[in-house]
């Protein structure tokens, strides 16, 4: 069968990119730190117990098979214990959360039957109509549930669904059973086990055998309530030979107090399909970030993650790769940035349990005003896995010193007929290098500000235009006032 | 007149897991250490090295030679606790038979040791197809004028110099034990002549016993 090709029928974003942003609004700490004022549909109380996850069920109408494995998945969060490593969460109260809050009656296919508070939310965050353009397919999950979702029709036509993740077990059953919980088990992690039981939103992602789509398919997810607990699962199934871009973007008033989000993502690439993932965490910096997010690679499929991660209090995050057929390919692009009171916790994981299967990852992280970013990784190469080759880089950028990197590699070799290589650098920002700019008329702020966008420039250069240019203004913005 | 010509240069040498001990150099201080490791590990090794002064300058090699069911498991903490202290500490693996290593590298350079600089480097020959390694170079920074590096490797011997050597003369196996050799010596490079061959009859007496079983 021809590969089918959805052409763009767009023309890419051109001349001044997201003009609605004007400069004073950049210079703000973080702009997206306003609240909106939302009445909920439905808020349930704070605190976890059987009776909760029993009602989001009921909420959500599920098959009794979903029920159960939400009251075993709440057995074994309650049984396991906190991680025993990365950040410090002795500040978060786990009981003190709404672990459900519906913000509308029901998921929207039209952007102006989304209620009013709701859109102008999303307005302000910068995704207005225009931009909307250029995607093949949009979702808006706005504190628990998906408030929109829509796919270009050409895309529906070819088979391709985009559903959020609770309308898809509504519609797709079958599927949704064979894969849901297949790549992440329940037992997994305690975090995991939490998701499983409280989860609540996400995407859900089919792309059928061959398609490929040229434009990205986005998801925005937003937390605006105070307590609030976002529990999101995302499913993406990539059948043979297929191509997918899924982007999502997150961000969250500043509160005093703390909010959770603690998703699960589940994606499998089937021969020769390749999905690449992109993610702009832009969390404020009371949001505790802990997310499971794992991929599996059958035959010459490809898995691509890239990870920006700027927001959050506290982020541990460690996109996974399996890689379990011949000729599999990861690649795990990555940017942490840690400023004040923050703590990036983050890397990656790639197993090798195939031959000649290859993997690359390259982290890249700036610590600043006391930040701590941390890329604690793995790769592992089992017995039989001939051929395997990985090559790890990390690079650390620490802008002042009272800031802090650290790394932690870990390479488990099984396998002798196998070739691994890692390295990693921790620098500042180099005098001589400050001088140059500076001798050619730079101020020392943007001479540093230039240093730093060139140390990122190789994982901006493989986002969508649009969200480089977003990099670019976070990271500038970030900067200001910094000195090396 | 050069400062360090009144500074004696220690050279500490171990030659098994009970040579194995704490280590601290102090200001102005250069210390040298080798270790030569033929025989597994009986126990778990843990090891502390403090750089305790300013312009403390250690070199650590440690080269380890596993075979049959040996294993060498070894957890190194490295603090730079003054200013412009340097640490250099190089593992060089060859790893027959069953053999395995499991080496966790922390160096910690906190704030108040700025301008230091440290390299960690680990390689790992596994030369079985049931030979096994697991390292964890890691660092953890504080001062932000330092450079900090470290890089870890784990494969066979490079096919591409195996064949050179081939077309050279060498047969496989001779090719192989120069590449090994070559591998292994430039961690004796800083000993005199003596000790230099001695160390190198230990190794290559270890390397000889796994070709005649």
């Amino acid at each position: 069968m021809p590969k089918k090709e959805i052409t763009k029928d767009v023309v890419r974003m051109g001349g001044e990119p997201n003009s609605s942003l004007k400069l004073a609004e950049q210079l703000d700490n973080y702009k997206f730190g306003f609240k909106t004022d939302t009445v909920p549909k439905f808020k349930m109380a704070k605190g976890l117990n059987e009776d909760i996850v029993r009602e989001i069920s009921a909420q959500k109408n599920e098959p009794a098979w979903m029920l159960d494995k939400r009251l075993e998945a709440l057995k074994i969060y309650r049984s396991k214990p906190m991680p025993n490593f990365g950040g410090d969460m002795s500040e978060i109260d786990l009981e003190n959360i709404h672990y459900y809050v519906k913000p509308s009656d029901k998921e929207r296919r039209d952007w102006s039957e989304v209620p009013e508070e709701i859109k102008n939310t999303f307005d302000r965050l910068g995704i207005p109509e225009a931009e909307r353009k250029y995607l093949a397919g949009v979702g808006a999950q706005f504190e628990s549930e998906m408030v929109y979702h829509n796919l270009h029709k050409t895309l529906a036509d070819h088979g391709v669904i985009f559903e959020g993740t609770d309308a898809a077990l509504q519609k797709y059953p079958e599927l949704f059973e064979e894969y849901f919980g297949t790549i992440v088990p329940t037992r997994d992690n305690k975090f995991a086990a939490l998701n499983t039981a409280v989860w609540s939103g996400g995407s859900f992602i089919y792309i059928p055998k061959d398609i490929e789509i040229d434009l990205p398919l986005q998801a925005y997810f937003r937390i605006n309530a105070e307590f609030m607990g976002q529990f999101e699962r995302t499913l993406i199934i990539a059948d043979e030979g297929s191509n997918v871009h899924y982007v999502e973007g997150c961000t969250a008033p500043t509160y005093s107090s703390s909010s959770l989000h603690s998703a699960v993502v589940e994606i499998i690439c089937k021969k020769g399909a390749r999905v690449q993932y992109s993610t702009i965490q832009n969390w404020s910096n009371n949001v505790y970030n802990l997310v499971t997010k794992r991929a599996r690679c059958e035959e010459d499929a490809t898995m691509f993650w890239l990870d920006c991660n700027l927001g959050s209090k506290l982020t541990m995050k460690y996109p996974s790769v399996y890689l379990m057929g011949r000729g599999a390919k990861a690649e795990i692009l990555s940017v942490a940035y840690a400023g004040k009171g923050q703590h990036q916790d983050a890397g990656a994981k790639v197993i090798h349990a195939a031959p000649d299967t290859t993997s690359t990852i390259n982290a890249k992280s700036l610590s600043k005003d006391g930040g701590r970013s941390t890329y604690r990784g793995l790769v592992q190469v089992l017995p039989g896995a001939i051929g395997a080759k990985s090559r790890v880089v990390c690079d650390a950028l620490l802008l002042d010193d009272i800031s802090r990197s650290d790394t932690y590699p870990t390479m488990d070799i099984r396998e002798s007929d196998s070739a691994i290589a890692h390295e990693a650098t921790v620098t500042k920002i180099s005098e001589e290098q400050l001088f140059y700019l500076m001798s050619r008329g730079f101020s020392e702020q943007e001479a540093s500000a230039l240093i730093v966008n060139g140390f990122i420039d190789p994982i901006i250069k493989v986002l969508p235009m649009e969200y480089a240019l977003e990099m670019n203004r976070l990271m500038e913005m970030e900067m200001e006032n910094s000195v090396g | 007149m050069n400062n360090n010509m009144s500074q004696a240069k220690q050279i500490l040498i171990w030659k098994n897991e009970a040579d194995l001990a704490d280590i601290s150099v102090n200001s102005d201080e250069t210390l040298d250490v080798l270790g030569v490791f033929t025989e597994g590990f009986v126990d778990k090794q843990k090891l502390s090295v403090r750089l305790n002064g300013h312009d403390a300058k250690l070199k650590i090699s440690l080269i380890f030679v596993g075979n049959a069911e040996e294993e060498f498991d070894l957890q190194t903490v490295v603090e730079h606790l003054d200013k412009s202290s340097v640490s250099d500490i190089k593992v060089r693996a060859v790893l027959l038979g069953k053999s395995s290593l499991n080496f966790a590298g922390k160096v910690i350079i906190p704030g108040t040791a700025q301008r230091s600089e440290t390299d960690l480097r680990f390689q790992t020959l596994l030369l079985s197809p049931y030979a096994q390694a697991r390292t964890i170079p890691s660092l953890e920074i504080i001062a932000n004028d330092v450079k900090a590096g470290h890089s870890a490797s784990v494969g066979r011997l490079d096919e591409e110099l195996l064949f050179y050597l081939q077309t050279r003369g060498f047969d496989k196996s001779s090719a192989s034990e120069l590449l090994i050799e070559g591998f292994l010596k430039e961690a004796l490079c800083d000993l005199d002549d003596d000790q230099q061959i001695e160390q190198w009859n230990i190794i290559s007496h270890k390397l000889a016993s796994h070709t005649h079983e």
